[in-house]
């Protein structure tokens, strides 16, 4: 008689119909031993299946208990509510003094934790509709093929050997993904150094993405990145994702020239570290999650009714196979960046800007409800992956840092530029020299600005000013809102520019004159 | 007979002591508890609770002021006294529940799925609560109760329904593979 045990269950197989012996189960384990008796021949269920078998109802039944709790959680704050607005309710919590600063937290939280229950609840419902991991893995596998569907969930994925530096840099080189084709509208744009692009992102990305577990490094690439071939799309990249092997971090690079001022900047940054924590790649899914992950994902991509990106749609591959993979990838990234890119600063609003943007990239006309599939899939993964990441506090976040950058550019143009200065003088080939008109004008001496530049500079200083004064705690409910400050940064920011270009386009027209009419004894004090 | 609540960090329950007449009647910890003053509860229920005293001057120094401790044994009267004392050096949170009521109020709140910053902090409004108002406070705490107990059920039902369609799922998977 041979004794096989599985979780908890003894089964004594040999002779006859088998009679399973049951020991210290746990009423999931029971479920599967349940489902073994009667069984002719245990032989053909195998120990993995049984497993899986066992998480998928422990899984199930810890989703019903989390729901039941959060329920009971919402019955508990209302009936809280409403008790502190009775007369004896109200009363107590006057009476108690202090401790009303104690609990009236409680009772605001009520409000905020009802949608978190309803977000939570709305994420494991959505795992209730899957089909069970057997019929999904069944369903990726027709749709992608073995070979890919291995290489996209790996199942020993978690327990990558651990390798050198320079193993690991060229392991990097092999898995590149891209962000869209915009490069064209980062043109110009002012450098950002790559602790200020580090630093950007985690102002509006989940923390556990730009762990360095996750990403290893936010960079700039020394060469303009050209699109793949295997997507079938010509021109350069604006960003790229350099994807290790197993569970290494991913690098992500962004094109020559790139500057967090950029509007597509967020969506950038959102779009390749959304590749860099895909269902392959990241650190923070079990393989059921990851399997859920993917699965959703296609699921989408594969629908009549799903968001339509100029992008994804563009791929093309000769390997269909291949090019299902490529545009399941590339949704992913752009649902993300559209999930991480809104302006709303409440859940409420979140969502709804969530659905509009979503449905508005429906082929046809606005699918509000299977624009609700799409969101369904970035809350149960933001649930899971990040549950402490709220994306409509972000935009705050990432105003100030904006704001922080605009006042050190401003800060910078104002310190070259003496406050009053209305000529221009060349004190030499290559620097500049400004003179207050009051001061030290000398008649023929100069170049004088025209009145645009004038007015933009007088435009900038007030500007700055304006900033100053918002950004003061004693700014009064008369002071801009953040909205408002943001584009006053930013234009602050493009007048900075457009001055610098002036001023380099005086150096280059007129540095042959100014030399000629500017004598040496007037150089001195404020030269640059 | 009262009872002393002791919590740390205005959140972390540590666990109950009775008291008759100012001595300890018993105690009873959480794991929490266990884990943090679980061996100091030992050392008051067999030496006494250690306290600060202070005497000002002696015999040969007048001017002197002199700390020493004393132990305060579990069966005196100036127990609760002394272990309020303890529990402030050691920065606990005494909540002291002067009646039945109030220690019932404290029975449902733990059967209520709150955070415990939370219960500390409805805890902390209704140790203050007169006679009348804790009527209130156990009315509404009672169909709290009530209303978490019927959800639990609703999840028991729908774990059992669960359970009972995977195993009959279960089954006849297994059984078309065994055919």
């Amino acid at each position: 008689m041979r004794e096989g045990a599985f979780i908890g269950v003894t089964v004594e197989q040999g002779s006859g119909i088998p009679a399973p012996r049951f020991e210290a189960f746990s009423p999931e384990q029971q479920v599967v031993a349940h489902a073994m008796r009667g069984m002719a021949d245990l032989e053909t269920v195998s120990e993995d299946e049984m497993r899986n078998a066992t998480t998928e109802i422990v899984q199930a039944a810890e989703a019903i208990k989390q729901e039941s709790r959060q329920r009971a959680r919402v019955t508990v704050f209302e009936r809280l509510k409403r008790f502190s607005k009775t007369k004896i309710g109200k009363g107590t919590l006057l009476l108690s003094g202090l401790n009303v600063l104690h609990l009236e937290p409680v009772v605001k939280a009520a409000g905020a934790h009802m949608e978190e229950v309803r977000s939570h609840r709305e994420a494991t419902s959505f795992i209730k509709d899957l089909p069970s991991q057997e019929d999904m893995r069944a369903d990726l596998e027709q749709f992608y093929g073995k070979v890919i569907l291995d290489s996209e969930l790996p199942k020993d994925s978690a327990d990558a050997p651990s390798i050198s530096p320079s193993e690991r840099h060229e392991k990097t080189q092999g898995d590149h993904l891209y962000a869209e084709n915009h490069l064209e509208k980062m043109k110009h744009a002012e450098k950002t150094s790559e602790q200020d692009i580090g630093d950007f992102v985690t102002t509006f990305l989940p923390r556990q993405w730009t762990a360095s577990s996750a990403i290893e490094r936010f960079g700039v690439a020394p060469q303009p990145i050209p699109m793949p071939k295997e997507y079938g799309i010509d021109g350069h990249a604006a960003g790229v994702c350099h994807s290790g092997t197993g569970s290494l971090p991913a690098r992500i690079e962004f094109a020559p020239g790139i500057s967090v001022e950029r509007q597509g900047f967020v969506h950038l940054a959102s779009h390749e570290a959304a590749h860099a924590n895909d269902w392959k790649r990241s650190s923070d899914l079990s393989s059921g999650e990851r399997l859920t992950l993917l699965y959703s994902v296609t699921k989408r991509v594969a629908s009549k009714t799903r968001m339509k990106f100029d992008y994804v749609e563009d791929i093309k591959n000769d390997d269909k196979q291949y090019e299902r993979l490529y545009k399941t990838t590339e949704y992913w990234a752009k649902l993300m960046e559209v999930a991480l890119t809104t302006e709303a600063k409440t859940e409420k609003g979140w969502e709804t800007e969530f659905l509009t943007k979503a449905s508005q990239r429906f082929v046809n006309e606005p699918r509000y409800h299977d624009a609700k599939e799409d969101l369904s899939i970035v809350r149960w993964y933001l649930n899971t992956v990040a549950p402490d990441f709220k994306p409509w506090e972000a935009l705050p976040l990432r105003q100030e840092f904006q704001i922080g950058r605009a006042m050190g550019a401003a800060d910078e143009a104002l310190a070259s530029i003496p406050p009053g200065a209305v000529k221009v003088f060349l004190s030499q080939p290559g620097r500049m020299h400004y003179s207050n008109l009051d001061e030290r004008f000398v008649d023929g001496a100069g170049y004088e600005l025209s009145p645009e530049t004038e007015a933009a500079w007088e435009q900038m200083k007030e500007l700055r000013l304006q900033i100053e004064h918002v950004t003061q705690p004693t700014a009064g409910s008369g002071a801009l809102d953040r909205g408002t400050l943001i584009r006053s940064a930013e234009r602050l920011v493009s007048i900075l520019r457009g001055l610098k270009a002036y001023e380099k386009s005086l150096l280059e027209e007129h540095i042959d004159r100014a030399s000629m009419v500017m004598p040496d004894s007037t150089m001195n004090g404020d030269s640059l | 007979m009262s009872t002393f609540l002791l919590f740390a960090n205005m959140s972390d329950f540590f666990g109950e002591v009775r008291l008759r007449d100012g001595a300890l009647d018993h105690v009873m910890l959480t794991g929490l508890g266990e884990e943090h003053i679980g061996a100091s509860v030992k050392d008051w229920q067999t030496r006494g609770v250690p306290v600060r005293r202070e005497i000002f001057g002696t015999k040969d120094r007048p001017s002197d002021i002199v700390f020493f401790q004393e132990r305060v044994q579990p069966r005196e009267k100036t127990f609760s006294d002394a272990l309020r004392l303890w529990c402030e050096d050691h920065q606990i949170t005494v909540v002291s529940v002067p009646s039945h009521a109030h220690a019932d109020c404290w029975n449902m709140m733990l059967r209520l799925p709150l955070e415990s910053t939370e219960r500390f902090a409805m805890l902390s409004v209704i140790a203050q609560a007169h006679a009348d108002e804790l009527i209130a406070w156990r009315q509404f705490l009672n169909e709290a109760v009530q209303a978490v107990a019927s959800e639990e059920q609703k999840a028991h039902a729908s774990i059992a329904k669960l359970q009972q369609k995977a195993a009959q799922g279960l089954a006849k998977r297994f059984a078309q593979r065994a055919a």
